[in-house]
């Protein structure tokens, strides 16, 4: 017995085994994604691996960015400019964090401006620093705490403070002028005008950071802490109506929280949305709700069959794969369709159930195999990417439609009723054969009309008429969400939030650390000099030199404290001043800490163990210090935007040091790699999509001129799909690149279906006119599958729907209106 | 303490609304108007000045008089006499200040420290009126031929420096007195006597210092 004659009538016989086989299946899977499955929303993983730029980058998310870090941004919406009132709301805002059980620390001005940030500086920060001078540097600062210079000091500054002068900020900051030496080497890690501020220039926007002790950072905790955010927020909007003022919220909490949220709505929407087009465009077609019902079972099962495979092979699957579904959906229906039709056809013409179905397998399974295969291959072939994200959509789906031809040849006849379908008027039929009558009478006019509207719009795309975009940027692949609005409205508003070049630098150990750190400032200072870059941030003097401190321990333990802070009292006495004042008070808490670390007690100079936990200096620290081990970073403005990789390259060899471990990453510097790569991705998958075309598709013909006929639609489909996407002003990104070897792999499965009905033995005509109706729904299908990607909020995923149904709705019309025409013209010549 | 001095400075300002006609946006705008009119037309100004600083730092008020000149818009001579007196001068570019007890002069390039330039605005805030609505919000009274100006900052930078700030000038717009309450609940009041319009020499808005003082510059190049 044949295979389509054995399949069938198992099938038919052993329905009860089939449903059980599917419904164990379907267990298996469920039980596998459940525990075992976990979902990735960050978006460094749609970049390409290979990159050290991608990776550093990573390495910056995990170790640098506060994974707990809110940033709150206290948004003027009077339009007044009235710094007060915002001023206002911004400190009420703070002081109301500060309450929330989940704030661990709040700031809402820098350190420097801030009081408290100054007391924390003197107090806790200033004999880290000092200690970490160079020894001979260190030898002339503790010299303003001898009695002499502390008493000159205040008399000088006492009297020049009855003239307008810097007098009081010297007080207010430095009394004894201690600070200001330990500050110095800071003063050289911050090249050009950095002033900063977290008030916007324009007084409409007050920024208040905010460290909070969420227990994890997996999507769950992060959607816990913002709904109390959320709370909190509309509480304190709800207590100070008066203040004209609106929230904004970002940081990986946030986003983490909402884009989790958004992907649950994506995978819905976009698999509702594909569910409800299949179904229209099935019903169209075929009137029946049965059948209809059955496919989805069996597509349903596909896809939770391929999110399990997926899900034992990667583990986690990034946000990019819940298009796996309305995808799967739009080109899985394909098969049933067909083979459904076949079988309508053959129960029409009075043929039994059984037999209706081993014919349509006779007729339709080679084709769906080959199909299936291809398809597959298109998807697969983004494993070639280098992008874990487009690898894991590719191999699931690729999985799926697999599973989707094998599902549809067996469960899916299982669920078909035996009864035979009611014969009525098939408009969408006669349509397709009056139109393939036509075609037979005289194929030339519709086969020219084609092929000139196509070669035009291939002209078109080639010509230099309009432009086809391309979004470089891959900040552009951005899920949209309030968070990122936030976040953009904050970069608008603060220039030097743009992100610059960072620099990472790691150690084995401390006086290495100190050592790299001391040599880049230099190197980077004499870069700054010659216009190389714009300017550097950078925190080297935070790292500490066991060696220098050791040295200058010894210095100090010569230097009697005791009498300094005696002579601080006396003076301040003796001069009027307000000694309670909390700028003196920081002095003798410095006099203090000094005396603190004469003991030799290595705890009270590492900032990272005094530090209180409340200061807002880890703030600043945070961003360059990691939390463990030696590696920190610095932030590098180039002098001019990089565009292209000579620049990249330009710039690495002005900023590296030999001998120092570093890697430089940022935005723009990832995308100097990304650009190429892009470019190189698209030539590469699609030279393998098409030589893996020509290749099946010479076994599966055997013949050149059809072969031809096939690769001339498909480059042609692509030149229309083009000029349309340069037409309607769509923008090409890093991403949706991909999807022109996916269009290659799912257009030239209705050139095959097509060639194989023309190998039908009996009458051509009527073997057209049979596949002519399933072709034009299959490719209706798959354009409602990835169009319904277009609801979905992810831009990757969304921009890699649009041209994906965009190629194959061109191809379905080649295939229609030019492939089929050429058969026909060619098998009557 | 903060929280106290901008309390009674609200109060003070209330009380005295209370017996002031207060001035309409037109008549604002107009008042503005004619202030600008009198810099066109006579852009120098010379007066006497008494100035009283409350300052947390210290725990009496520091009392301080000398002589300011001034023209449109940002050229400045002051001088202090007393005890501790000093000169300093701007020619818009460039300020100088000369302590003549230390053999000291200090300088700045101005236009370079927004937080400094910020500082010198506020304190000549009296005495130029050329950009008063771009950096504050401001209310007026008018009342016996005497203004009130009450002003607090549109810019938050100047914010950090400058709370609130009442002007009180006299029916020729000639500044009688200027009070302003910065952070801290710092507060610095300047009373001006004899202000008129001389015709000011250039040379009054340059400083050479004297051939034996130290120069330093606090803030850097």
């Amino acid at each position: 017995m044949s295979l389509d004659r054995t399949v069938a009538h198992f099938v038919t016989h052993r329905r009860r085994f089939v449903f059980l086989v599917a419904g164990l299946i379907t267990g298996l899977c469920i039980a596998t994604i459940l525990f075992a499955l976990r979902f990735d929303s960050d978006i460094l993983d749609l970049l390409p691996r290979q990159f050290d730029s991608v990776q550093a980058l990573k390495v910056s998310d995990r170790e640098f960015t506060n994974a707990r870090q809110l940033t709150f941004a206290v948004c003027d919406t009077s339009g007044a400019q009235d710094a007060f009132m915002l001023d206002t709301a911004a400190e009420k805002f703070r002081d109301a964090l500060k309450q929330q059980p989940w704030a661990v620390r709040v700031t809402s001005a820098p350190p420097l401006d801030s009081s408290e940030g100054v007391g924390d500086l003197q107090k806790y920060l200033a004999v880290p620093l000092l200690l970490n001078l160079d020894p001979a540097v260190f030898a002339n600062a503790i010299q303003a705490l001898q009695p002499g210079r502390i008493a000159a000091r205040l008399h000088e500054l006492r009297q020049k403070m009855e003239t307008m002068s810097v007098a009081e900020m010297k007080l207010n900051f430095d009394a004894l002028g201690v600070v200001q030496e330990a500050l110095k080497p800071l003063a050289g890690s911050f090249s050009g005008e950095q002033t900063q501020s977290f008030t916007s220039a324009d007084g409409s926007l007050h920024l208040v950071f905010v460290e909070t002790n969420q227990d994890g950072i997996d999507p769950h905790a992060c959607q816990a802490l913002m709904r109390k955010v959320e709370s909190f927020e509309a509480r304190f909007l709800a207590e100070n109506s008066d203040l004209p003022v609106k929230i904004l919220v970002t940081g990986r909490t946030a986003y983490v929280d909402q884009i989790s949220r958004a992907m649950r709505f994506d995978i819905l929407s976009t698999l509702a949305g594909s569910i409800v087009l299949v179904s229209l465009v099935f019903y169209f077609g075929f009137r029946r709700f049965w059948p209809l019902f059955a496919l989805m079972h069996v597509l349903l099962l596909c896809c939770i069959i391929a999110i399990a495979v997926g899900g034992l092979i990667f583990h986690q699957l990034n946000l990019i794969t819940i298009g796996l579904c309305s995808i799967l959906v739009g080109l899985g229906v394909d098969f049933g369709m067909l083979l459904y039709g076949s079988y309508q056809s053959q129960r029409n013409a009075g043929v039994a159930h059984e037999q209706a179905i081993a014919a349509s397998l006779r007729q339709l399974g080679g084709g769906i195999f080959f199909g299936a295969i291809t398809t597959a291959a298109g998807f697969s072939s983004l494993a070639l990417s280098g992008c874990a994200a487009f690898m894991q959509l590719g191999v699931l789906i690729g999985i799926g439609i697999l599973f989707a031809s094998v599902l549809m040849m067996t469960v899916f006849y299982a669920c078909v009723s035996r009864n035979r379908p009611p014969e009525e008027h098939d408009f969408l039929f006669e349509g397709g054969k009056k139109y393939v009558r036509a075609i037979f009478k005289n194929p030339k006019p519709v086969l020219i009309a084609t092929t000139v509207l196509l070669v035009l719009m291939c002209a078109a795309a080639l010509a230099p008429i309009g432009k086809l975009r391309l979004e470089a940027d891959p900040k552009t692949m951005e899920p949209k969400c309030d968070a990122s609005t936030a976040l953009h409205t904050i970069q608008e508003k603060f220039p030097a939030a743009h992100e610059p070049l960072l620099v990472l630098v790691s150690a084995k150990d401390a006086e290495e650390f100190h050592g790299a750190w001391t040599k880049l400032n230099e190197r980077w200072a004499q870069a700054v000099n010659s216009g190389g870059i714009k300017s550097f941030r950078a925190l080297g003097a935070f790292a500490l030199s066991p060696e220098r401190i050791h040295q200058n321990l010894k210095q100090l333990a010569n230097l009697d404290l005791s009498v300094a802070r005696e002579t601080l009292t006396k003076t301040l006495d003796v001069e009027g001043f307000n000694a309670n004042d909390e700028s003196f008070q920081n002095s003798f808490a410095l006099i203090d800490a000094l005396q603190n670390a004469k003991q030799h007690n290595a705890q009270s100079f590492d900032w990272r163990k005094i530090l209180p936990p409340q200061s807002s200096w880890w703030f600043v620290l945070d961003q360059f210090f990691a939390k463990n081990g030696y590696l920190g970073a610095a932030y590098i403005t180039p002098a001019e935007k990089i565009r292209s990789n000579a620049a990249k390259e330009s710039l690495r060899e002005q900023l590296t040091v030999p001998g120092i471990s570093m890697r430089i990453t940022g935005w723009s510097y990832v995308l100097a790699d990304l650009i190429p790569w892009a470019k190189h991705k698209l030539i590469l998958l699609s030279v393998v999509m098409v030589l893996f075309n020509i290749v099946l598709l010479t076994f599966l013909y055997r013949s050149l001129a059809p072969l031809m006929i096939l690769m001339i639609s498909l480059a042609l489909s692509i030149g229309a799909m083009v000029a349309c996407l340069k037409f309607f002003g769509f923008a090409l990104n890093l991403f949706n690149v991909l999807a022109f070897p996916l269009v290659l792999g799912v257009g030239v499965d209705y050139g095959i279906y097509i060639l194989l009905a023309l190998r039908q033995p009996g009458d051509k005509e009527h073997a057209f006119a049979t596949i002519i109706k399933p072709v034009l729904l299959a490719g209706l299908t798959g354009i409602a599958g990835f169009g319904s990607l277009a609801l979905a909020h992810n831009p990757a995923l969304q921009g890699l729907g649009i041209v994906c149904a965009l190629g194959i709705a061109w191809c379905l019309f080649a295939t229609v209106f030019f492939i089929l025409p050429a058969y026909v013209a060619r098998a009557q010549r | 303490m903060n929280r106290l001095a901008v309390i009674f400075v609200y109060v003070f300002c209330t009380l005295q609304s209370a017996f002031c006609a207060e001035m309409s946006a037109p008549e604002r705008a107009a008042l503005l108007q004619q202030l600008r009119a009198i810099h066109e037309k006579e852009p120098t100004l010379q007066s006497d000045f008494v100035e009283e600083r409350t300052t947390h730092l210290l725990n009496k008020p520091i009392t301080s008089e000398g002589t300011i000149w001034f023209a449109v818009p940002d050229k400045f001579r002051r001088e202090v006499r007393g005890n501790n007196p000093s000169t300093t001068v701007s020619n818009g570019k460039v300020l100088w200040i000369y302590y003549p007890n230390f053999k000291e002069a200090e300088i700045y390039t101005l236009g370079q420290r927004a937080f400094f330039d910020d500082s010198l605005s506020a304190l000549t805030a009296g005495l130029n009126f050329q950009h008063i609505d771009e950096f504050y919000n401001f209310r007026a009274w008018h009342e016996d031929g005497v203004y009130r100006l009450d002003l607090t900052p549109k810019k938050p930078n100047l914010r950090k420096i400058v709370e609130h700030l009442v002007l009180t000038l006299d029916g020729n717009f000639l500044p009688h007195k200027s009070e302003l309450l910065l952070p801290k609940g710092d507060r610095l009041v300047t009373t001006y006597t004899n202000p008129h319009r001389p015709a000011l020499s250039a040379s009054t808005f340059e400083f050479t210092p004297p051939g034996d003082a130290h120069i330093s510059r606090p803030l850097g190049k």
